[in-house]
């Protein structure tokens, strides 16, 4: 909060916002393809597989916040996030045989 | 952006903690306040006050119940009986009714005394504990997803705040001990500590296990993935009963009852009943539910029978011995809801939300609090910090003022009122609402100090406002061993108490400024407790 005072041009105030974007939607997407993929590889019945996938979505979603925000470069959250968002979706189309 | 971990750490504490804490003020305190729903629910009911225990079986009540509904609702779509449970002395007796194309089907709830079977008389409308349970996550005057996205938002923004202050407490333990009153924003910094470290596990639980309640909105996409009409799929695998029956269209005069529950009792002898539904009593499709209670077993669901109701036999069962994903799922939700906690258990969930709050009105004040003090005497505050100030006081004084209102409303407003229920809620509203207005005239430490004053009135009133409607009052509560109605009273004057201690703490204080500081007597006007 101290340097929040001192620097409160314009390209700070952006680069929160994007960094705000990457944890709340990036992270939010993440979470929702991995959950997805996860419910694909446990070797449960379908119930069990998509119960503990969920109980598990809320524990991912805060770690890639948190990741987010310890990151230093920006360039490489969003590009890190975009990547394995793709990886991941492809991933499960390609298990479900979408490929 | 930042230079360490931990810096981004206490930058993101700070500001995530900021954006949304009263709305998560109002999400605790609402919260916290439904671990009572049923109790508040019979608060609000003087009628059943004097009900006494029951003290039938359990068959022999629902055999009564079933006769009940067969003379005054034969042609409902539905019949509910909910047997009586030591938080709810009486007999619910329910039925649901169709209506004309296109409009929802319309219930009709009835009670009745589990020892005379008779209607109680005198019922209010109110809709009791409920209304604070549904405002803890569907708020109110507003569309219930988007209310509920705003609730999981917040949620998931407390728990970032939870896990980031976490990291930026290096001294956990030694802040456990820690407290410096009368030293300004350092004991708030304390009091948000103190409240925090203290019952840390209840609010990391209470808020992780709370997303877990709304999951499937937040994340259908496992149930996407693996079936193919996605969560309508997922729910008829785990929620038969929840499943819709149609009728068929064929009258049914005597529904298969007896064989249906000579099987249960016979095969079932010492499962405890929670409630009993029966679908289309009157037609052929006719089905009758039972669901199992759970006792204290930390479980959400209910176990669960089906019987067809035209032969008797059994169809379905459901969660009699469910899978650890079903236990760890339904667990989650079963420590959030606190339905599994006896008397002793539920006051210390009490406890721990008022922690909560307590947490996050610190949390809040005090970040007010640091911004006037780097102020100088010449600079004026900004429209933000007067923002925060306004909805500090108005969210952490106002919700306390407005639910005594409710309460106040329930005893006072007249019982043949139409619309009643609405009409204690919107009470509710109104005194927050005025609250808001007055705190934004004066937002200074005078309006903490009035507030407070006033709490402590109103609260210490409410015993006396029950006294005097219902003829009851805390000595023959006790007389008669009825501990939750006396607890309520004591819990006021308790609250009322609590706000007296403030109010006189505020006002100490703010003589104590005036002797102090001549120079900066402008500023610290402006300055609050």
């Amino acid at each position: 909060m101290s340097q929040a005072d001192n620097a409160l041009t314009l390209r700070y105030r952006l680069s929160v916002l994007s960094r705000f974007c990457a944890a709340i939607f990036g992270g939010y997407f993440f979470t929702a393809y991995s959950v997805a993929l996860l419910s694909l590889l446990l070797p449960t019945s379908k119930v069990d597989a998509v119960l503990y996938s969920v109980c598990a979505s809320i524990l991912i979603f805060c770690c890639v916040f948190i990741a987010v925000f310890g990151v230093r470069c920006q360039k490489r959250i969003w590009s890190s996030l975009i990547s394995s968002i793709l990886g991941l979706h492809l991933l499960t189309q390609y298990i479900q045989g979408g490929i | 952006m930042k230079e360490s971990f931990f810096r981004s750490m206490t930058w993101l504490h700070t500001w995530v903690g900021l954006l949304l804490c009263w709305l998560l003020f109002l999400i605790f305190f609402a919260g916290t306040i439904s671990f009572f729903r049923h109790e508040i629910s019979l608060w609000n009911q003087p009628a059943v006050h004097n009900i006494e225990h029951n003290k039938q079986q359990q068959h022999s009540l629902i055999e009564s119940g079933l006769e009940y509904l067969n003379t005054a609702a034969p042609e409902a779509n539905r019949w509910w009986i909910g047997l009586p449970s030591s938080r709810q002395p009486e007999l619910q007796v329910s039925h649901r009714h169709s209506q004309e194309e296109g409009k929802r089907d319309k219930w009709l709830d009835e009670r009745l005394d589990p020892n005379t079977l008779l209607p109680i008389e005198g019922l209010v409308e109110t809709k009791g504990g409920n209304f604070f349970y549904r405002l803890h996550f569907d708020l109110h005057y507003m569309d219930r997803k988007l209310a509920r996205w705003l609730v999981c938002f917040a949620s998931l923004f407390m728990l970032i705040a939870l896990i980031s202050g976490i990291v930026i407490h290096k001294r956990i333990f030694k802040d456990l001990f820690q407290f410096r009153p009368q030293k300004g924003v350092r004991a708030w910094l304390d009091a948000h500590n103190l409240s925090s470290v203290l019952a840390l596990p209840f609010h990391l639980m209470i808020t992780y296990t709370g997303l877990i309640t709304l999951i499937f909105m937040l994340f259908p996409n496992p149930a996407e993935t693996l079936y193919g009409d996605g969560l309508k799929g997922f729910r008829a695998d785990f929620y038969p009963e929840r499943q819709r029956i149609e009728a068929s269209g064929k009258k049914l005069n005597e529904p298969a009852f007896e064989t249906a529950f000579a099987h249960f009792y016979r095969n079932w002898p010492e499962q405890k009943i929670k409630r009993v539904i029966v679908d289309h009593p009157s037609n052929t499709a006719v089905n009758i539910k039972i669901y199992g209670d759970n006792g204290t077993l930390i479980r959400d669901e209910y176990p669960y029978w089906q019987y067809s109701g035209t032969t008797g036999e059994l169809l379905q069962t459901a969660r009699l011995d469910p899978s650890n994903a079903e236990m760890l799922y339904g667990g989650m939700i079963a420590v959030h809801s606190g339905r599994i906690a006896h008397p002793g258990l539920r006051w210390l969930y009490f406890i721990c939300g008022i922690a909560g709050c307590i947490m996050i009105a610190s949390g809040c004040i005090m970040w007010a609090k640091r911004i006037r003090e780097r102020l100088k005497p010449t600079q004026t505050a900004s429209f933000g910090l007067k923002l925060v100030e306004t909805l500090n006081i108005a969210t952490i004084m106002g919700l306390p003022l407005a639910t005594s209102g409710f309460f106040y409303a329930n005893r006072l407003l007249p019982s043949e009122m139409v619309a009643r229920a609405d009409k204690e809620v919107l009470v509710f509203f109104v005194v927050w609402l005025a609250t808001a207005l007055f705190t934004s005239l004066f937002r200074d430490k005078r309006a903490w100090q009035w507030l407070a004053y006033g709490n402590a009135a109103v609260w210490l009133l409410l015993p006396v406002c029950n006294a005097l409607t219902t003829g009851s009052n805390l000595i023959t509560y006790i007389q008669e061993g009825n501990w939750i109605l006396a607890s309520f009273d004591l819990a006021f004057i308790a609250t009322a108490l609590m706000f007296y201690m403030q109010a006189k703490k505020l006002a100490e204080k703010a003589t104590a400024n005036k002797n102090v500081s001549n120079k900066r007597t402008q500023v610290t006007a402006e300055q609050r407790a």
